[in-house]
């Protein structure tokens, strides 16, 4: 007399069961698209635009899973799971196929963000390349990355780690002002050059141009010195400078501040600890200059 | 219309010669620049007389006789070093004034390290500049010593006359910046623009190095290219290039400023300009220059661009002195006291006008007269 067979004593028909439970799991959470109210069809278009990117995701990620638990839930893929480990080249191929697909859904939502970027550009003009490179690099930076070093920490660790990306945030900003400030300051060399080309043409045409060839760079130093003068007396040059010496001085903190952390794992003291006995070490030496001079007979007249 | 008329083949035959003076330039100048160059700077023997942490009393040896009664101390600014005043031998402000029987002190602020950095004006003029020139007094048995400022050192100078005016006979200000609302130097300008306290608050102590590098960007075209193109034109000359080398031994020797002193001088002086208007305070104190009454001889470059002549030919209206000249030098900021003929000029003036003002009675303090001869006003 045979007994009747439990499902749940065969491992492959466990493993068929906690597959098709999880694809019943997984579908109810796939992303579907809202219902509307049929007065907000551009908000929720808009909105729909938005989240898009997300949803991709979400949808990547869901049919690499059902394409991996479909896969393995095939009868044939069960049997050959059985069979040992001869037959995983099979299922390792199908689940390579399905990464393969998320890493271009991947692929694909980084290029849209490559696209988004080219919109920026165009958006800031690019005929005024020379001013608005440094600001649209710095925008870019705002906008698309900048956020990843605010993403918010949790746990134990999360000062350290908000110091730390603060360090690599402010250092990103120091970086592009540098260039800024560096980019501006080069700006002379240019425009003394086009001056001269200018001047020089003048000077043909009158027949008065130099044969000394140290008179020509005499000429260009002159123009350079001036062109460097105009400039630095500028609003456009203040204010930049103002934000590289903000910049250099928030990333300067910022360093100061990770510092700190790595020191106070030795036994060493930190540069605030210096500074507290400093200023101690001079509020005392000037109160005894005090006492000093209070004990000294007074000057004779 | 005729095509211009370019000197092309006289252009590249002058470059081909130029090219080939180089080459013989260079060839040379690897000789020089390997051979034992003389770069010493500040080797004008002196002894350290007297010291405060970091700070000290240069008090140099004297080579004649004394023809002043009054010694006098020179303070430098807390920018660059003194040795500025001292590059070499036969070319030192310092040796003038021995040859001219000055006897002279001089102030050495030293390297201010993380420990300075809450140092403010008051402890550089209230306290080590008060203790130099108590230990002077003390030493010479006078109750009044002449006084030189440089620069920075120059302000100091005059806020110390102004607060300790009984222990000051003479004083002599050169490039001495006092009036700091002007726009003629970029320094100026700048210095309203740039967050001092952001600055101080994450330096401590604003780097040497820093500084430095303002003041090249004030001229970049003459400080970072030509001044570097002109030695590659003299390279192959010994005494040139040692003089070059001792230049940028002293240019670039640049201690960091201590933060506070920094912090109160940008905000008071160049931001807000209170010296000039007797509002600053120092230690509690109110500095009104009209207590200066001592005689004043105010020096100034017309072509400094650091410190242009607007920031300095105030202070002869400012002070209460009835004995005051302006001396303006066609000149820039160092000028004054590296150029060889400024130098001829310079000490020996001072050292005059000085001795015609040793250890008389002092001028009448009564209401302020300027006649012809106690104000004048000189170009040279």
């Amino acid at each position: 007399m045979s007994e009747p067979s439990n499902p749940h004593s065969d491992p492959l028909n466990m493993l068929n069961l906690w597959l098709k439970a999880s694809g019943n799991f997984w579908s109810a959470l796939s992303p579907a698209e809202p219902s509307k109210p049929p007065g907000s069809r551009k908000s929720a278009e808009s909105a729909s635009q938005k989240s898009r990117g997300r949803h991709s995701h979400m949808e990547s990620a869901f049919n690499a899973w059902q394409t991996m638990a479909g896969a393995m839930a095939q009868p044939e893929t069960l049997a050959s799971l059985a069979k040992g480990p001869s037959a995983l080249p099979e299922i390792f191929v199908q689940l390579a196929q399905s990464g393969m697909q998320h890493f271009l859904a991947m692929q694909q939502a980084v290029m849209d963000k490559g696209t988004q970027i080219g919109q920026k550009a165009q958006a800031l003009r690019f005929e005024t390349f020379d001013r608005d490179v440094f600001r649209l690099l710095s925008d870019l930076y705002a906008g698309e990355l900048k956020k990843y070093l605010n993403f918010p920490q949790m746990g134990l660790t999360r000062f350290y780690q908000e110091r730390l990306q603060r360090s690599m945030d402010t250092f990103a900003d120091f970086q592009s002002a540098m260039a800024e400030f560096v980019h501006m300051v080069c700006l002379p060399m240019e425009s003394a050059l086009s001056v001269m080309q200018e001047e020089l043409s003048a000077m043909a045409e009158a027949d008065k141009l130099p044969e000394a060839p140290e008179e020509y760079y005499r000429m260009w130093i002159k123009t350079l010195e001036k062109h460097y003068l105009e400039l630095f007396k500028s609003e456009d040059y203040l204010q930049v400078l103002q934000r590289t010496v903000r910049s250099s001085t928030d990333y300067v903190r910022s360093r100061k501040a990770v510092l700190l952390d790595v020191l106070q794992l030795f036994p060493v003291a930190t540069e605030k600890d210096m500074d507290d006995v400093y200023r101690e070490l001079y509020e005392l030496k000037k109160r005894l200059k005090v006492l000093e001079k209070r004990k000294k007979p007074p000057e004779k007249a | 219309m005729n095509a211009p008329k370019i000197p092309i083949d006289l252009i590249f035959s002058r470059l081909a010669e130029n090219a080939r003076r180089l080459q013989e330039r260079t060839r040379k100048a690897s000789d020089v620049l390997l051979d034992g160059l003389q770069t010493s700077i500040a080797t004008t023997p002196y002894e350290v007389v007297c010291q405060e942490d970091r700070v000290k009393l240069k008090h140099y040896l004297p080579r004649t006789k004394s023809r002043l009664k009054t010694p006098l101390l020179v303070v430098y600014a807390l920018i660059n070093r003194e040795t500025m005043l001292d590059l070499q031998p036969g070319r030192s402000v310092v040796e003038r004034f021995l040859e001219d029987g000055v006897d002279l002190y001089m102030i050495d602020w030293g390297y201010p390290g993380r420990k300075d950095k809450f140092l403010t004006i008051d402890d550089h003029v209230n306290g080590y500049m008060d203790t130099m020139v108590d230990f002077i007094r003390k030493k010479h048995r006078l109750r009044k010593i002449n006084l030189m400022g440089i620069c920075m050192g120059g302000t100091f100078s005059v806020m110390y006359a102004a607060l300790h005016p009984a222990k000051i006979r003479n004083l002599v200000t050169t490039v001495t910046p006092t009036h700091f609302d002007t726009d003629q130097g970029l320094l100026h300008v700048w210095m309203k623009a740039v967050d001092v306290d952001r600055m101080v608050d994450t330096y401590g102590n604003i780097p040497g190095d820093l500084l430095n590098f303002s003041f090249l960007l004030l001229n970049p075209a003459r400080l970072m290219i030509d001044k570097y193109v002109g030695f590659m034109d003299k390279m192959d000359d010994k005494t040139f290039v040692e003089n070059f080398i001792r230049m940028e031994k002293w240019i670039f020797d640049s201690p960091d400023v201590p933060g506070e002193t920094f912090r109160q001088f940008m905000k008071d002086c160049y931001q807000q300009n209170l010296l000039i208007k007797n509002q600053m305070v120092i230690g509690g104190r109110r500095i009104d220059l009209r207590k200066i009454r001592v005689p004043l001889m105010n020096f100034y470059g017309q072509y400094d661009h650091l410190v242009p002549p607007a920031a300095c030919e105030g202070l002869t209206r400012a002070v209460g002195s009835t004995d005051t000249e302006d001396v303006c030098l066609k000149t820039g900021h160092i000028g004054i006291y590296v150029s060889a003929k400024f130098q001829q000029e310079f000490a020996p003036k001072i050292a005059r006008w000085l001795k015609a003002r040793d250890l008389k009675p002092r001028a009448a303090t009564g209401s302020k007269t300027r006649k012809t001869g106690s104000h004048r006003r000189k170009a040279v």
